[in-house]
């Protein structure tokens, strides 16, 4: 049996010949054992369909519940909840972290510098601090008036 | 999803701060608030007067004021003078004679170290107020002549001012 046949009969099946041919595809089925067959296997599956299919029964009438679907869908929108307003000067405190982080730098950088800036003057105008060699002497004199310090080496 | 966003945020706006900085700094001269202009002299401090030959000339008066009043000599005459002009974290070494050089070098931003070499040998370390050298006082490391019974030499470290 080709497609074309299958199709009359799935049709016939279905009540959807008009009555002559209705007629004619009945006549065949009884007939022929093959269309018989087929005849007899799409009904068992349309059955089969309709009996197996689950039913579903809203909690309210149609009406209301097509109602409802159409207000939600005719209904304005919500607003969205508003974000907290920002505070003032928030845009100056997302500098404050970047800002702190270089100054922190900046301060660690220029500390040995910092140091040298604020270090004690040293008291004396001038001062000796070492004769590496033993045969060398030295006097230090200081004229406050002249404002000169000497450092007298002394070779022995 | 916010933190990485505000992270996100506070990196960005360290890099713009880093740029910012780096652009200003980029900008502004170095500072060399540290440069010191020196001046050294070598000394002869003797009664006799100048040798003929000699291309000695006396020492400029404030100089042979300031030493007049405190030693005996009659003439301190100049044997070298050099100037240099000193940076920090740099050691300059100046040759005043063959047989007498110097070492000067900052310390720190008050301090200068000055280290005299004699024949080579390293003779004496003293330190130095940067703040009395730039007030005009004079660092003077001294000793007797060797060759010159009763002469003696000095090293002169001054501030060098127009």
């Amino acid at each position: 049996m080709n497609h074309e046949a299958a199709l009359r009969i799935q049709a016939w099946v279905d009540g959807e010949l008009p009555s002559p041919a209705d007629r004619e595809v009945a006549a065949w089925v009884e007939r022929d054992p093959d269309a018989a067959a087929l005849a007899t296997e799409l009904r068992h599956a349309r059955s089969a369909l309709r009996e197996g299919e689950p039913e579903y029964s809203a909690p309210v009438s149609r009406e209301f519940y097509w109602s409802a679907i159409e207000r939600r869908i005719a209904s304005p929108r919500t607003p969205q909840p508003q974000a907290p307003a920002a505070p003032p000067f928030a845009w100056l405190a997302r500098w404050f972290v970047p800002a702190g982080i270089l100054a922190a730098l900046a301060l660690v950088l220029m500390l040995p510098a910092l140091r040298d800036q604020f270090a004690p003057p040293v008291k004396r105008a001038s001062e000796e601090v070492e004769s590496p060699l033993d045969d060398i002497s030295s006097v230090t004199f200081r004229s406050e008036s002249e404002g000169i310090t000497v450092v007298w080496v002394n070779a022995r | 999803m916010g933190i990485k966003t505000g992270m996100n945020r506070i990196i960005l706006h360290t890099l713009l701060c880093v740029a910012a900085s780096l652009w200003f700094l980029a900008g502004t001269p170095a500072v060399s608030g540290a440069d010191l202009a020196l001046r050294s002299q070598l000394l002869w401090g003797t009664d006799q007067e100048k040798p003929r030959e000699s291309t000695y000339k006396e020492v400029d008066p404030k100089v042979k004021g300031k030493l007049s009043r405190i030693f005996k000599w009659k003439h301190y005459f100049e044997i070298n003078q050099q100037k240099v002009t000193l940076e920090a974290n740099d050691t300059k070494r100046l040759k005043l004679s063959a047989k007498c050089e110097i070492d000067v070098r900052f310390l720190d931003a008050h301090t200068l170290e000055i280290k005299l070499y004699g024949e080579g040998k390293w003779t004496k370390t003293i330190r130095q107020s940067v703040a009395a050298l730039n007030r005009g006082e004079l660092a003077v490391l001294a000793g007797d002549d060797k060759d010159k019974y009763g002469d003696a030499w000095f090293v002169v470290l001054s501030a060098d001012r127009p």
